[in-house]
């Protein structure tokens, strides 16, 4: 695994998915969770998609808004 | 198990209510990776009895509990959740601060054990501070049924700290882990162990603590984290932006040593020692990767995903129509049959019009879409609850590039689908300023679920035989819509930087039917709600604007009749007439409220309003409405997330007039290319 190849390979990118790194590099899906804090930590935001959230306590509707969530908080989503 | 550890006594932040001294109590801090079930650790060790306030001078959140063991009182701090220990977050900063400030005796390090990888960078970073470390490796009855072994031998002999395997699910493993905090809580039973670096970072170690000797002020700055090899480490990995170190200092550093090439050695050892423990630690990897590496590489395939991805929403949307049809039909007898009824017993004649033609006709009119509404969420549950949706999501990302959109943008997109208020809200997550503001006036186009009663009645009534074919073609269409849209304006916004990004997508998981009833009945019953309030109020406006001033008698001449009239100029070309205009523009309050407003205005009972309609518009007609409905003035709501987000009036008002615009130009091209076609 070469760190530097992959971080020169995200800095010209600007935006990749864990899944292209793994592809691209060949790495194992053990190579890539070791990698996860070394790419954070220099510099790259990491983006974890996971259930499509709502971001209700931001929401400007938040007070009227009657929605709940399934983690049974208010959401709009 | 929870509340066997946990205190009575009421604690406040500021420590006056407690009952217990500070003195009396051993803090522990809880650290670790996000989502690694670091609060479920948390919550059981307390048994659930804590406070929450923010760290001071940020809005990082700080949880802080008590529990006892044995004879003594712990006090449990919860850090955010982190990957490194640096300053590159506020969440990384608050972390780092309290490690290095050393208020505390016990850190617990919360790695999850199918993501132990990802745990070991911080785990390092912590040994360099010095702190006393307990590695906790959570979810470990997970691991086991994914045939993933662990055995922390090699992590406690090479490190020299306690490990401890628990689920914080199944409760296994935490009686252990409060006799190791117990034990660890003896200052006696703990010995450090110093890392052994390549020689070149040793070299600079020395070095670096022999000249700050020269600088008395970085000792008096930095006293307390001298004694260990923290500072110089983290000027090689992180340099000096967050630590600050004179000027002078650093130059004489890189008289003698080439940093940047040092810090690529340090690097590579790191990566290299973490892996060592990593395979030496992990002895068999699990069962489930190399499906779900095959699932994700076809799935993900730039070409194969999209096709998957459109058979697999047309599978939806066929699904959809065909099992709910039935029930639709169902409750379309139920209502008429409701309406029959009081329309017979009732006798004053502008009562019976309010409950007949206006809230059972206009409410009924929406109302029997629950069947679609309720399947179609099921249905888009188990691709989101499976994990699939945020991998057609990260196509749409591929694409998106294309048209100037991030990956941030993708999820905003989807979530567009369901509502655009979360959707714009969501766009807080994307820096580039230029493509923000671009997407938060884009994703109106994104076709929100409001909109789904308008397709269902305009596609069941004129193009049955090939609805799913047509509402696939409305969401991709909506899709394409935000992202020109968003090209578009981007095109008169001014540029701004942009930082790299890296994108995780979840695991793949299956779904199970409780969670996807809770989901459905979540999403569906906003629809509900909204019947029973805005969409409620709009059909009795509706219905009173079509029954004054003339009682009804003559609903051509009604204030409904003049409302759309209004607009007929502009739409006679295209077929519509002035109850479909009035109906669009009530829609505006909630796009739900066309349906209302044509039971209401075509004055026809719910059971022959798609004669009705179907006297009215031609199948290019309609289908220029459905995109004229897709893409038109947001609902209120969206609008006043838009003046919130933008922080100005100019955003939504430009919203209204350019969505509307647009629409209007779509539904005269859809109209008139329909027109050859259909």
């Amino acid at each position: 695994m070469n760190l530097d190849t992959i971080i020169e390979y995200i800095k010209n990118n600007k935006e990749v998915s864990l899944l292209e790194l793994k592809e691209q590099f060949n790495l194992s899906e053990s190579e890539i969770k070791v990698l996860k804090p070394f790419l954070v930590s220099l510099g790259a935001s990491l983006l974890s998609v996971d259930d499509i959230n709502s971001i209700c306590e931001k929401c400007p509707l938040n007070i009227s808004c009657l929605k709940i969530s399934k983690n049974n908080v208010k959401c709009c989503n | 198990m929870n509340n066997a550890h946990g205190l009575n006594q009421d604690k406040r932040e500021n420590g006056t209510v407690s009952t217990l001294d500070a003195e009396e109590c051993i803090e522990i801090s809880i650290i670790g990776n996000p989502n690694v079930g670091k609060t479920s650790l948390f919550n059981i060790l307390t048994g659930a009895k804590q406070y929450v306030a923010n760290w001071p001078g940020v809005t990082v959140e700080k949880k802080i509990g008590y529990f006892k063991y044995k004879d003594r009182t712990f006090k449990l701090v919860d850090l955010p959740g982190v990957y490194t220990l640096s300053a590159k977050s506020e969440d990384e900063k608050v972390a780092k601060d309290y490690v290095l400030n050393k208020s505390y005796q016990i850190v617990i390090l919360v790695a999850d054990a199918l993501n132990l990888e990802s745990s070991m960078f911080l785990l390092l970073q912590l040994l360099e501070m010095d702190a006393n470390i307990i590695l906790v490796i959570n979810a470990i009855d997970e691991a086991k049924e994914k045939g993933r072994i662990i055995d922390p031998s090699p992590i406690t002999k090479t490190l020299n700290i306690p490990v401890v395997l628990t689920s914080a699910r199944t409760g296994e493993g935490i009686e252990e882990l409060l006799e190791v905090i117990y034990n660890y809580s003896k200052p006696k039973s703990r010995v450090k162990t110093r890392i052994k670096y390549p020689p070149n970072v040793e070299k600079f170690i020395e070095f670096f603590q022999e000249l700050i000797n020269k600088y008395p002020e970085i000792a008096t700055n930095y006293s307390g984290y001298l004694e260990n090899d923290w500072l110089p480490v983290y000027l090689l990995e992180f340099g000096n932006e967050d630590l600050k170190l004179p000027k002078s200092f650093l130059k004489e550093l890189e008289k003698s040593f080439d940093l940047e090439k040092l810090q690529k050695e340090y690097t590579k050892w790191k990566l290299d020692f973490i892996s060592y423990l990593v395979s030496s630690s992990i002895i068999n990897e699990g069962i489930d990767w190399s499906l779900r590496d095959i699932l994700d590489h076809v799935l993900t395939h730039k070409v194969l995903g999209i096709l998957i991805y459109i058979f697999a929403m047309f599978a939806i949307f066929s699904l959809t129509f065909n099992l709910a049809q039935p029930l639709s039909d169902l409750l379309e007898l139920a209502f008429t049959s409701v309406g029959n009824f009081l329309s017979n017993v009732i006798p004053v004649p502008w009562l019976n019009s309010l409950v007949v033609d206006g809230i059972i006709g206009g409410l009924g009119g929406v109302l029997v879409f629950i069947p679609q509404i309720f399947i179609l969420f099921f249905f888009l549950g188990f691709l989101e609850e499976s994990g699939y949706l945020p991998r057609a999501a990260f196509l749409v990302d591929r694409i998106a590039r294309n048209f100037g959109l991030s990956g941030r943008s993708f999820m905003s997109i989807i979530l567009g689908f369901g509502c655009n208020v979360p959707a714009i809200i969501s766009t807080k997550t994307i820096a580039n300023k230029k493509e923000r503001l671009a997407l938060t006036l884009s994703l109106p186009f994104a076709s929100c679920s409001a909109r789904l009663p308008v397709y269902i009645l305009l596609i069941g009534t004129f193009f049955p035989s090939n609805a799913a074919l047509v509402l696939l073609l409305i969401y991709l269409s909506s899709i394409v819509l935000v992202l020109v849209s968003s090209k578009f304006l981007q095109k008169f916004i001014t540029q701004s930087e942009d930082i790299p990004f890296i994108i995780e997508l979840p695991r793949f998981r299956m779904p199970t039917f409780k969670n996807l009833a809770i989901y459905t009945w979540n999403r569906g019953k906003h629809f509900l709600q909204k019947a029973g309030s805005i969409i409620l109020i709009a059909t009795i406006i509706i219905w009173a604007l079509s029954f004054f001033p003339n009682f009804g008698q003559d609903i051509n001449n009604s204030y409904a009749a003049g409302i759309g009239k209004v607009f007929e100029p502009l739409t006679k070309h295209l077929g519509w007439d002035w109850r479909i205009n009035t109906g669009l523009v009530f829609g505006v309050a909630a796009k739900e409220v066309v349906v209302s407003s044509y039971s209401t205005l075509f004055n026809v009972g719910e059971d022959s309003l798609s004669y009705a309609l179907q006297n009215v518009l031609s199948p290019a007609s309609a289908l220029a409405l459905i995109f004229f409905v897709l893409a038109y003035v947001p609902c209120f709501a969206t609008l006043a997330t838009i003046k919130s987000e933008t922080n100005s009036w100019k955003w939504p008002i430009f919203t209204l007039v350019y969505t509307t615009a647009v629409a209007y130009v779509i539904a005269n091209a859809v109209y008139f290319i329909g027109g050859i076609f259909l």
